[in-house]
């Protein structure tokens, strides 16, 4: 029943002038005009949408009838609902032989069936996840190396075909390679970006190609001697630049992707790759980029902030509580394995256990014991809920399809 | 009726009804349309507020009055003795018993909000439409609103299909 929060009884009735009204039934009439005037109005009707949370019931909502399909399905409306509500993780993959995925637990009941649908979804033996955003994930089988989508919370929706990647260039090595996206109007920008050296002069040459209609289109190739990135240098893409370790000193080597610049950002004040483990951390916004860096000796984790030139000193955190959870009191080392966009969570792993710390409420819970085997080999990969839901355009609505 | 308290400036606020009501400054500064209003000077000894009934005012005015931060020595003294997350859960309670109002006054609370700019309220009283749209099927939504269905069939099959995540 919708008439189920009918409350004839006022709550502070003692302290208000003209509670004797409130406790007037409505007629029903009277009440629909009520109602209708605040729904009919787009204003109003758009901040309530807004408000809706998860985007499962902003999708039902958009059901209700057109007009409020116009709302839901506003470009606007869209980036600020999603502003307000980033997609929250559901779980993530372990991948060894296959992917196994773990549930975050305990969800809000909007999303349980959701992840009760992720969990039930089965990619195949012998794969890896390349990239995995807003639950759309890039696959890799083992054998042959093709690149699929797969999007398992709708395997039915068609996704674009993924052609090989770009083959090394003539005289050079391979050094790292590595698949990188972003969320660019209603979907998703697919990245690679590869390190080659060159056989001769050693020179390094990093190279991003974009996916587009099928075929990957080179964006940049910017040749530099000066630095190199690391090993694994973990890259992210924020914006048009992509931040990754550099191999020389104590820095992030930053491409620039419409400038085909590099540039260099020192690592704050007495943070040193050398015995610790840096991550870093798309900023929502693209104003800068989330430094996680973990003294794992010590337990210690730091959030750093690269906005505008400066560092800031975002949040410290000691996870000894690790220890207590497990129930040990040696002290082991602890990884970071993963870290959320916007600073939102690390997964950390010590010895066969996955750990999962909340940044922003603190906490930290364990949510996987691995196999030996995924201890050492597996990839772990977050999992969110899909964004943006999709919103096709109607038939008779010459307004939106003009659009 | 709030009630002057010494050292704290106090303005009338006006329900077109004809109520007064006497609120300190800072608790009328809860609503951004009438902080504009007091900021850029227009507003003289008394504000009058359109379209919202006395009753409907009232219960906005003691929406403020639980939520307007605590400053000075009161507020030094609160903060002492109750850590912040408790005074979060009281509030988080308070507001809950609030929003128990019938149908028609929180649509009218939500346009008061809406008018006044006073977003803790318009989350507050958008919520419980939500849960609304949340806990419902679509029919009893329709009805409740009074609105049909303009969907062609296969227009909302292709919605359901291209988004069956959230069906399910």
């Amino acid at each position: 029943m919708v008439d189920a929060d009918e409350m004839p009884q006022p709550i502070y009735a003692e302290n208000k002038p003209c509670a004797e009204i409130e406790s007037r039934r409505h007629s029903p009439t009277l009440m629909l005009a009520v109602v209708t005037k605040v729904l009919d109005d787009d204003d109003l009707l758009a901040e309530i949408l807004l408000r809706v949370v998860f985007p499962t019931t902003l999708v039902r909502a958009a059901l209700v009838c057109k007009r409020w399909y116009h709302h839901a399905s506003d470009r606007r409306f869209l980036r600020r609902f999603r502003k307000l509500h980033p997609p929250c993780l559901l779980g993530f993959y372990v991948v060894f032989k296959g992917a196994r995925f773990i549930p975050m637990q305990p969800q809000p009941p909007e999303l349980a069936a959701v992840v009760r649908h992720v969990a039930g979804y089965r990619f195949g033996n012998l794969i890896d996840l390349k990239d995995c955003r807003n639950g759309i994930v890039l696959t890799r089988d083992r054998k042959q190396g093709v690149l699929t989508y797969k999007v398992p919370l709708c395997p039915e929706r068609g996704m674009p075909t993924v052609p090989p990647l770009p083959r090394t260039q003539g005289g050079s090595i391979f050094y790292f390679g590595e698949i990188l996206s972003k969320e660019e109007g209603d979907g998703l920008s697919c990245f690679y970006m590869v390190v080659e050296v060159s056989k001769e002069t050693k020179e390094v040459t990093v190279s991003v190609y974009m996916l587009q209609d099928g075929v990957w289109c080179m964006v940049t190739s910017s040749k530099n001697q000066l630095h190199w990135p690391l090993p694994r240098p973990n890259p992210v893409l924020v914006d048009n630049k992509i931040y990754m370790g550099s191999a020389r000193g104590n820095n992030i080597l930053v491409l620039d992707l419409s400038a085909s610049t590099f540039s260099v950002i020192h690592l704050p004040q007495g943070v040193e790759y050398a015995s610790s483990e840096i991550k870093l951390s798309r900023t929502d916004d693209a104003s800068g980029v989330y430094l996680i860096h973990l003294r794992p000796m010590e337990f210690q984790l730091c959030v750093w902030l690269h906005k505008e030139d400066n560092w800031l000193l975002v949040d410290t955190m000691y996870l000894h509580e690790m220890c207590a959870i497990l129930g040990k009191t040696d002290r082991r080392y602890v990884h970071i394995r993963q870290v959320g966009d916007n600073d939102q969570f690390v997964l950390l792993q010590t010895s066969q256990y996955i750990f999962y710390l909340d940044i922003k409420c603190r906490t930290l819970h364990k949510v996987d014991e691995m196999t030996v085997d995924e201890q050492c080999y597996a990839d772990i990969h977050p999992f969110m809920m899909i964004w943006p839901p999709i919103f096709p355009a109607l038939k008779d609505d010459p307004a939106r399809n003009a659009i | 009726m709030a009630t002057r308290e010494a050292g704290k400036k106090m303005i009338m606020l006006k329900s077109p009804d004809g109520m007064e009501f006497e609120v300190e400054e800072a608790v009328a500064m809860e609503s951004q349309t009438i902080r504009k209003m007091i900021e850029d000077d227009c507003a003289d000894t008394a504000i009058l507020i359109p379209n919202i009934n006395s009753k409907i005012l009232s219960r906005v005015i003691e929406y403020c009055n639980k939520h307007v931060p605590t400053t000075g020595a009161t507020g030094a003294a609160a903060s002492d003795t109750v850590a912040p997350a408790a005074l979060a859960e009281d509030l988080k309670i308070w507001d809950a018993e609030f929003i128990k109002v019938n149908r028609a006054t929180r649509f009218d609370l939500i346009q008061a909000a809406s008018y006044l700019n006073i977003k803790g309220l318009l989350d507050l009283t958008s919520q419980t439409t939500i849960d609304t749209i949340s806990d419902n099927s679509l029919e009893e939504i329709r009805s409740f609103l009074s609105t049909k269905n303009d969907y062609l069939p296969e227009e909302e099959q292709t919605i359901r299909r291209e988004n069956q995540w959230a069906f399910q």
